[in-house]
């Protein structure tokens, strides 16, 4: 058995090609506000959950209460909750309250072929995403057998360790893991069949926040999230097929609960997807199911969210190459907390995409959508243009559309979901509007790659929950009023990113993002923590088969003004404040055994700096990774899917 | 103490960094295995509490493009002094290392290494069924004095300075010595490094 990495890369970027085909999506040009990180970036990274890609996006601010789960948005292009998650062109629900659980997306790391980060609006397999996006394009197996997989185990320092059992002793800080994940697939030239199974584990026992979830967890072990899940996927011809199960043990933070509420979290996907020229089709049903845990207060945060949908795309229309049109519909039902009615409602989507003639400078490319959103009508239209010389990219979006569209957390809120305590509304306004405009300029070098990327949004309406908390001083959780309010604004950001090979071995990239809120209410500004980013990464690669790859995250100041209260009574466990913060981790990776085996090794923290990721989260501090990844598989060489 | 730490620092880079032998050799081209005794020889706050026993290790090395690959096992005990539990360590790290030839016979080996440090603690009362067995993270540096025998054979003495991120930490400093084969590696070794 042999797997030769030599043709890997090939094969991988075939596969994504195949995938975009399949799904009817357009060719990707590579764009300068998308961020690609591909398979061989995610081993020399060392990551082995989603949660991982996050200290690899360069755009994207990041907060986490637990280190398990972390709240992530492009730096001044979108809010937490309105980027949309893809997976292989189509999007996927995994949120929980208003946040994305990304670490419960029932899919391998190894099977990933390149993720993408959009900090700008985009068109993916049809669908605007306005805010932002994260696409996440799997693998093809190679022909034959093919079995893969990997064990990973953290530790976090900070441990009592035997001075537990003397006067010095300190609470525990447990470890992370361990994460196991393997497949196993079968294809040839015209299918392919593959199972996955996957088992994750994260302690949440950091000082600050163990009484907050000690206040409503009982186990027989301390405090941890626990996952496991299971997929299939399979392909026939030009048909693709996947069906995903994860179920988790969660404990589920959210401002509005004050505490961390121990749940089952139940994930199910179905899709359907192909082409038969010219229609390209997908149907997907899914279930996203919280159900609490029996706890000492009864506490209970039930969520129901079912989703069927349907797609049809016309590519090319009418026989024209340059216009695609679609249709799509979308069957919701949500169901709350006993005694609260359930909610169905229907969205209908027409839309349609025409790259007009193009010439050798300009590449223009329009996108519109006329909808339906429970009974709201709304639109979104996008334009594109692209210079060639030097390179210009523009994108301009109009969006002015039902609440509904979103089902964000405050939508639900509206609809009757009643977690924690009880929540005010302002009087409705059916829709929301966005406007934004961004630019971006590149240059490319031989040994020098400069990007410069500006935007501006303009936000009416915006449906937001905005709450204020006390300080509970026996449980150390919160006590939380909300409010369901609309609120306007604008914010521009700056993005600049220097990209150079200037030694022998050594690739090194410089991002800098910052965002600016201004001329809005103090709520819609607050929505915009994260203003200040600098991202550089240095990747030394002596050998073929070893690297090393080291990592600075210079984080700006952050102000939460919904924690100040609490802050001022409870120091200890909480901050309205975030100061600025300077991450660096280290990789070094080696395969082995003819690159069956990789082998990784990671220090996240290695400046050991006590670190805020979240005013009421717990520390961070320096971790000590380990990754080994296996690959075989049963014949040797490059198969059709591959190209 | 820490100096001792920043002098093996700059020994290893300066031995990396210029060492003609490492840089000819072969990578993976020989298998080492080093046999040693151990005892931590240092005395802090710690030791109120707990008595260190003596302990053993194995190590396994290889040549590493610049350096010396240094794989290795470690176990002792700790016994209890107090009314607190004694406990077992396993400490299993992996480094760099350099070879630094003094004269033909004798040698300075600097280094640098991530480890864990598990501890079993003998009856202890815990809240949580596996509390009972605790892993940290081990960063060490530590220097060894080769005086080659034969050609394959090599007695030793080193020393080394572990730092074991717990709260607060732990500051070890080990002793050991012992034995050193080296022999040409075979195939199937070089074939699962490479």
């Amino acid at each position: 058995m042999a797997f030769p990495l030599g043709v890997m890369a090939e094969r991988l970027k075939w596969g994504a090609v195949i995938a975009a085909v399949l799904c009817g999506a357009p060719m990707v040009v590579a764009q300068p506000a998308m961020q690609s990180i591909s398979a061989r970036e995610l081993a020399q990274s060392g990551v082995t959950r989603f949660s991982d890609l996050f200290s690899l996006a360069r755009s994207w601010g990041s907060a986490s209460t637990d280190g398990y789960h972390w709240e992530i948005a492009p730096i001044g292009a979108g809010q937490e909750e309105a980027w949309k998650l893809f997976v292989d062109h189509l999007p996927v629900d995994v949120k929980a309250v208003g946040r994305h659980r990304l670490n419960f997306l029932p899919l391998n790391v190894t099977e990933i072929c390149e993720v993408r980060f959009y900090s700008r609006p985009t068109i993916i397999g049809g669908t605007a995403a306005a805010s932002g996006a994260v696409h996440i394009l799997t693998c093809n197996p190679g022909q034959g057998w093919t079995a893969q997989g990997l064990v990973a185990a953290t530790n976090e320092t900070g441990d009592p360790g035997p001075w537990r059992y003397t006067q010095r002793a300190g609470p525990n800080v447990d470890r992370s893991g361990p994460t196991l994940q393997a497949s196993v697939a079968k294809a040839t030239p015209q299918s392919f069949i593959r199972i996955q199974a996957g088992t994750d584990e994260h302690h949440v026992t950091d000082p600050r926040i163990r009484t907050r979830v000690h206040t409503l967890y009982r186990g027989e072990k301390d405090a941890r999230i626990q996952l496991r899940f299971a997929r299939l996927d399979a392909r026939l011809k030009r048909h693709r097929l996947a069906i995903a199960s994860s179920r988790s043990r969660d404990l589920l933070y959210s401002i509005l609960f004050g505490l961390e509420a121990p749940v089952d979290h139940d994930i199910q996907h179905m899709r359907l997807s192909g082409s038969a020229n010219p229609v390209k089709y997908s149907v997907q049903a899914s279930r996203n199911r919280i159900s609490t845990r029996t706890n000492p207060e009864n506490f209970n945060v039930d969520f129901d969210h079912r989703i069927a949908s349907g797609q049809v795309r016309l590519v090319p229309a009418f026989g024209n190459p340059n216009l695609s049109l679609g249709l799509r519909g979308t069957l919701t039902h949500a169901g709350f907390q006993p005694g609260v009615p359930v909610r169905t409602f229907f969205q209908g989507r027409v839309f349609g995409e025409w790259a007009p003639h193009s010439s050798s400078l300009l590449n223009p490319m329009l996108y519109s959508a006329i909808r339906l959103d429970g009974n709201v009508p709304g639109f979104t239209a996008m334009a594109t243009g692209t210079l060639d010389t030097p390179r210009i990219d523009m994108t301009i979006v109009a969006s002015h559309r039902a609440h509904a569209a979103a089902k964000d957390f405050a939508y639900w809120l509206r609809q009757g979901y009643q977690p924690g305590m009880p929540v005010g509304f302002a009087e409705n306004r059916p829709r929301t509007t966005l406007l934004s405009a961004d630019m971006s300029w590149q240059n490319k070098g031989e040994q020098l790659d400069l990007h410069f990327t500006a935007g501006l949004r303009h936000h009416r309406d915006l449906q937001l929950l905005s709450s204020s908390v006390r300080f509970d001083t026996v449980s150390t959780s919160l006590l939380s009023s909300g409010q369901v309010n609309y609120f306007s604004g604008q914010v521009g950001h700056l993005a600049a990113q220097i990209q150079a090979d200037i030694f022998n071995h050594v690739e090194t990239v410089i991002h800098a993002a910052v965002a600016v809120p201004f001329n809005a209410h103090s709520e819609y500004s607050s929505l915009w923590k994260h203003r200040m980013l600098l991202h550089a990464t240095a990747n030394y690669s002596p050998h073929r088969r070893l690297s090393l790859q080291m990592r600075l995250r210079l984080r700006g100041a952050s102000h939460w003004s919904a924690y100040e209260n609490a802050a001022l009574d409870g120091p200890a466990h909480y901050s309205d404040y975030l100061a600025p913060g300077v991450f660096v981790d280290l990789t070094i990776r080696k395969r082995l055994w003819q690159d069956h085996l990789d082998l990784s090794a990671t220090l996240r923290n290695l400046l050991d700096h006590d670190h805020l990721h979240h005013p009421a989260g717990g520390r961070s501090r320096l971790s000590f990774h380990l990754r080994l990844a296996w690959s075989f598989r049963s014949e040797r060489g490059v198969t059709t899917d591959s190209g | 103490m820490h100096r001792l730490a920043q002098c093996v620092l700059v020994m290893l880079a300066l031995g990396l960094g210029v060492h003609k032998a490492s840089l000819a050799q072969e990578p993976f081209s020989t298998i080492g295995v080093q046999v040693h005794a151990t005892k931590n020889i240092n005395r802090t706050h710690f030791h109120e509490y707990w008595k260190p026993g003596r302990g053993g290790g194995v190590t396994l090395t290889t040549p590493f493009y610049r350096g010396i690959l240094d794989m290795g096992a470690i176990v002792h005990r700790y016994a209890t002094t107090t009314d607190v539990p004694g406990f077992g360590v396993t400490w299993v790290h992996a480094g760099l290392s350099t070879d630094w030839s003094v004269s033909k016979a004798l040698s300075i080996r600097p280094g640098l290494h991530l480890g864990l440090y598990r501890m079993s603690f003998d009856d202890a009362e815990t809240t949580f069924s596996g509390e009972a067995t605790e892993s940290d993270l081990t960063m060490s540096t530590g220097m060894a004095m080769h005086l080659s025998i034969t050609e394959h054979l090599a007695v030793f003495a080193r020393i080394d300075y572990i730092r074991v991120h717990t709260e607060p930490l732990l500051h070890y400093w080990y002793a050991s010595s012992g034995v050193a084969l080296e022999f040409a590696a075979g195939r199937k070794w070089r074939s699962l490094w490479e």
